[in-house]
């Protein structure tokens, strides 16, 4: 069973004519462990492809399953916790709590849960990341790419089914992000982890197994070497 | 597909509301009624009011009791599936307790569903090891054609024709013994036979011995090779292996560029990652090829003129991720290449 499906998805906003088409039928599937980019330019519909696999948004028609679930038929209620204990996000803007240290911002899914801290887990991803000198400093104190890497060991310390990353690397110069991008393959593989990542960065995408290209609301179909990168 | 179970702790607290209600209600009538009895006597009163007080810490003090006891049993319950989630392990004593009991279910199922992908790594186990057998096997009576193929050239009175048959035999055997060698090489590094040791390093000492190994090469081809790194760059990696992955990538690069072209190898370090940068002048890479020039056996139809078997940058980047590495490749088809190999900058990762 694929970890993420979408079928025939479609977000039109407005009643009237014109009617914007951001997503106009959709469809794919992504297969646990792969670490996916989908790349397009501004205005693509990317932005609102990766809300929708969120459940941030909802549709105009369509479904999405996440894990065999199909997160549209949940009420908002149940969406929230769906959202909060299986799908991790990283944001462009890091999106971290000044005022907590590291650690804490890492461990806040968790408890925000309610759940116990899996702390073998929680520090083997802080090693993989790098972070393991920094977890008592506070965000404020690190540079762009150390707290992205902060945000994304956040994403992963719940063991989420799917990690959304929407433009992870943003705000970060290309050296850095290049170096982001790395990690986040590197602990994808390592963990296991399935990853979606936006883009409209082609060469950062080319980390990713499987690039897919949105073009006005629709997958842009080109030739693709597909198949899990470097196998 | 799925079965929910309905949800219940709604309606579980209104009972809790109504066995909490009960239970004031009855004291205070039982209080009522004994103070009815004794005539309103004030000492029986006071008396009253603590045994009522009392009564309801005791009573607020098991409910807390049980409180707590459901919240350690969820937080073991979480334990187990943490343990089950990151693999399998157990995480509490065998004791005689449904919790027990139930980990005992939860890791049988995480047993049955490891199974079958057990058996897939066990037919991939078998192939390598085939491979290996295949290449080990060969290489004896390989290196005795070799040898003989010498020998028989050295034969004074053989005629012109044979002599040229003989330096074909030669040429393939030699290119098969290449090939074998790699084989073993990889299927050593598959099957962990060689332990890649990284350490923290000075990266410079690397560079130098793979550079130093394509040296005669690029100078018969007229091929310049440049280095910039500064002295004090280190990265985790191990030297013999890295130098190794290097010379891969600096061996392609003489072989791919025509006479008079120029390599530059370039180290710089980053935050998480020393960059080792090696760009030529080469035939250059299609983008549509970028991922699958790392794949095993795969060869570029545009390399079809030169010799190669497309194990090198498989390998090269087998030893890098064994390492934490990582490597990649960006082109510009008919000017060149730029394999970019990265090494974390601390080891403990």
């Amino acid at each position: 069973m694929p970890i993420l499906q979408i079928d025939h998805l479609k977000k039109y906003y407005g009643q009237t004519e014109p009617v914007v088409k951001a997503l106009d039928g959709i469809s794919l599937t992504v297969e646990r462990g792969e670490f996916v980019a989908i790349v397009g330019t501004s205005g693509s519909g990317k932005s609102t492809l990766l809300h929708m696999m969120g459940g941030l948004d909802r549709a105009t028609s369509g479904k999405v399953f996440v894990g065999g679930n199909d997160i549209f038929a949940m009420n908002d209620e149940a969406l929230t916790i769906f959202r909060r204990r299986s799908i991790g996000f990283v944001f462009q803007h890091y999106n971290l709590i000044p005022i907590l240290n590291v650690y804490e911002n890492i461990v806040l899914p968790i408890e925000l849960d309610g759940t116990r801290v899996d702390k073998d887990y929680v520090e083997r991803i802080i090693r993989a990341l790098g972070l393991k000198d920094k977890v008592h400093q506070l965000p404020s104190r690190l540079s762009g790419g150390q707290q992205q890497r902060v945000a994304i060991a956040r994403a992963l310390a719940t063991k989420p089914s799917l990690v959304l990353a929407d433009e992870p690397t943003g705000n970060l110069d290309s050296k850095t992000s290049q170096e982001v991008m790395i990690l986040l393959k590197q602990v994808s593989e390592q963990f296991g982890q399935t990853i979606v990542m936006i883009t409209h960065n082609e060469d950062i995408a080319q980390t990713a197994d499987r690039i897919i290209r949105i073009e006005d609301g629709k997958i842009a179909m080109r030739p693709e070497t597909s198949g899990k990168r470097g196998v | 597909m799925n079965r929910h179970l309905p949800p219940k702790p709604p309606r579980r607290s209104r009972i809790y509301s109504i066995y909490a209600g009960a239970f004031v209600l009855l004291i205070v009538g039982y209080i009522g009624a004994v103070a009815y009895f004794a005539g309103f006597e004030p000492r029986a009163g006071w008396a009253s009011v603590l045994f009522a007080l009392l009564l309801l810490m005791l009573g607020g003090a098991l409910v807390r009791t049980l409180k707590r006891e459901a919240a350690d049993e969820m937080d073991t319950l979480h334990s187990i599936m943490d343990g089950a989630l990151s693999g399998g392990t157990r995480r509490m004593e065998y004791t005689d307790t449904p919790l027990s009991s139930f980990e005992q279910k939860i890791l049988r199922y995480i047993e049955l569903s490891s199974n079958q992908e057990q058996k897939l790594a066990a037919e991939q186990n078998s192939m390598k090891a085939l491979i290996s057998d295949i290449s080990h096997q060969t290489k004896t009576p390989l290196s005795n054609i070799i040898l003989y193929s010498g020998l028989l050239e050295e034969v004074p009175e053989l005629r012109d024709e044979a002599r040229q048959y003989v330096a074909s035999i030669k040429e393939q055997s030699a290119k098969l013994d290449w090939l074998i060698r790699s084989l073993v090489n990889l299927s050593r590094l598959e099957t962990g036979m060689i332990a890649i040791q990284a350490v923290s390093a000075p990266l410079m000492p690397t560079l130098t011995r793979s550079v130093s190994q394509i040296y005669g090469k690029a100078e018969e081809k007229g091929i310049g090779i440049e280095v910039e790194c500064l002295p004090g760059v280190t990265a985790c990696h191990d030297p013999k292996w890295t130098a190794e992955a290097l010379f891969n990538l600096l061996e392609n690069a003489v072989k791919y560029s025509d006479p008079g072209g120029s390599i530059t190898m370039t180290a710089r370090t980053g935050e998480m990652f020393v960059r080792i940068d090696i760009a030529d002048t080469g035939i250059g890479i299609e983008e549509s090829e970028w991922a699958a020039v790392f794949r095993r056996f795969y060869r570029s139809p545009r390399t079809a003129r030169y010799e190669g078997v497309g194990l090198g940058l498989y390998v090269t980047r087998q030893i890098l991720t064994a390492q934490g590495g990582y490597i990649k490749v960006s082109s510009v088809p008919g000017e060149g290449s730029v394999f970019s190999v990265f090494l974390p900058v601390e080891c403990g990762r």
